[in-house]
């Protein structure tokens, strides 16, 4: 790193998931190595090959927002402005500094506002009843989320989502960080959000055969499969010196983004392609594999992800690979998707700032294709250094997000 | 067979879309008087009112003069009339 680059600091966290309803409780469940899944309650899952999920339980938007402002948003929308809401409480900025030309939003969705599409499918097809409401495109268009912040908070600087799937939330991370490096932002709300318990997003993951029948057990002998989870997860990244001087508290350091695409094959996993996106954060932040001391894997637990992700990590990270702690806490709060990085960087900011591992729950035994020293059940301490967040994505679009502990 | 139209019964479900779809307006405050322009109601909300009123009265407001309603009272009489008239089918 140069002396005079730009540094990036995370001084805001606000989540909402099946492990929590805000940081606290997250972090809580993180600690105590809990596991938010449980039984599907929104619909009845006798057609489908699985019954359970990582849902957010009684989530009352109205607890924050006015009754209208909750009435334009689906719920993946509703989940961001809250945490959103959470976040910037958290980080203490003022009105100004968020009206600032300099402030963005960068946001990261797969399915967007598939629930508002959902409800209305199911009265054209379900009811034979045309009649839309009038909110239905606004509510569902995945750059929502996005919108609703920038009304609700005033914020005016460049603001976009971005759709890459289950990498969406470490793309819109990893561009909000490369953009306050650059100069072109000063701050940045930042991560993503997804809610895909809709019948017909239910329904369309249960024709692919990849989720698993009970839970998600990331790289374990006895895994069967991925579990999908719904929430949010917002970071606020500040550039350091302004962070600093105004004295805000620091979660942990941004240091590296790399991105990759596998051309290979749309829903195989590929470990050279995610391997190319692990390098490439490693050399952005100038980083040598032996300072790596965590990585929050992409662990969706599918038989083939963790395997080939087993064989990212060694081939990107050499010898150094052997003595690097790993989990997935997808085994916890499920796959978000479009949400996920952005949930796992909130995990992974518990290892930055408190040097708590997160734990992959659910584990049964070892699986010796998947060999690396996976923390296991557990929460474990360690003092972190850099720590990496993995995202690979359908269709083989690779995210990797380098943070290290600030200090 | 002709349906009997409660113009105090629309009136009442008429209010209480306005309340719920705007929430800045104390309870008991709408009469026949409000004007939509005094209850800053936009074009939009306005396209929202009419899904609203369309999905309360079981209706089809897409075709007639129902978007051209000045105060709440106009929006009850254009109602009545339209439930009034003869539904086709």
């Amino acid at each position: 790193m140069t002396g005079n680059e730009r540094r990036v600091v995370i001084t805001g966290l606000g989540s909402i998931s099946a492990v929590g309803s805000n940081i606290a409780e997250a972090w809580q469940t993180f600690e105590n190595g809990g596991c938010g899944v449980t039984k599907i309650d929104n619909f009845d899952t006798s057609r489908l090959n699985f019954s359970n999920g990582a849902q957010v339980k009684n989530f009352d938007p109205e607890k924050t927002l006015a009754r209208s402002e909750v009435h334009q948003m689906d719920r993946f929308s509703q989940m961001a402005v809250v945490s959103a809401q959470e976040a910037v409480a958290d980080c203490g900025l003022d009105q100004d500094a968020l009206e600032g030309p300099k402030s963005g939003i960068i946001l990261g969705t797969a399915g967007g506002g598939q629930m508002a599409l959902d409800e209305g499918f199911l009265r054209i097809y379900g009811s034979d009843n045309s009649r839309l409401h009038p909110l239905t495109i606004p509510r569902f268009m995945p750059n929502a989320a996005v919108c609703q912040i920038s009304i609700k908070f005033g914020i005016t600087g460049p603001s976009f989502a971005v759709c890459t799937a289950c990498s969406s939330s470490n793309h819109a991370i990893g561009q909000a960080f490369h953009l306050i490096r650059s100069g072109s932002l000063d701050r940045a709300i930042t991560g993503g959000s997804d809610c895909p318990f809709s019948w017909g997003h239910l329904c369309a993951w249960n024709s692919m055969n990849v989720v698993s029948p009970d839970v998600c057990r990331p790289f374990a002998a006895g895994r069967n499969g991925m579990i999908l989870g719904e929430g949010a997860g917002i970071l606020v990244l500040e550039e350091e010196d302004a962070a600093r001087a105004r004295g805000a508290k620091i979660y942990g350091e941004v240091i590296g983004f790399g991105m990759s695409a596998d051309a290979h094959h749309l829903v195989k996993p590929f470990a050279e392609g995610a391997a190319r996106a692990i390098r490439f954060a490693l050399e952005d932040g100038k980083i040598n594999a032996d300072e790596v001391t965590y990585v929050n894997a992409h662990g969706t637990a599918t038989r083939i992800n963790d395997q080939e992700e087993t064989n990212a990590i060694r081939l990107a990270l050499g010898p150094a690979a052997e003595y690097i702690a790993v989990s997935s806490t997808k085994s916890a709060h499920g796959h978000g998707l479009g949400a996920a990085g952005a949930i796992e960087a909130v995990a992974t900011c518990i290892a930055l700032y408190k040097g708590v591992l997160p734990a992959t729950v659910n584990y049964d035994a070892p699986d010796p294709n998947c060999d690396l020293d996976i923390v296991v059940n557990e929460p474990r301490e360690a003092k972190v250094n850099v720590a990496l967040s993995n995202s690979f994505a359908f269709g083989g679009l690779n995210a990797v997000v380098a943070f290290r502990s600030y200090s | 067979m002709s349906e009997i139209i409660d113009t105090a019964d629309v009136t009442a479900r008429i209010t209480k879309i306005i309340n719920n779809q705007l929430d800045n307006i104390p309870e008991g405050s709408i009469t026949l008087e409000t004007s939509f322009e005094d209850l800053e109601v936009d074009s939009f909300a306005i396209v929202e009112m009419i899904f609203n009123l369309e999905e309360e009265f079981d209706i089809d407001l897409s075709h007639g003069n129902i978007q051209e309603f000045s105060t709440v009272g106009n929006l009850v009489d254009e109602l009545v009339t339209h439930l009034k008239s003869p539904r086709p089918g």
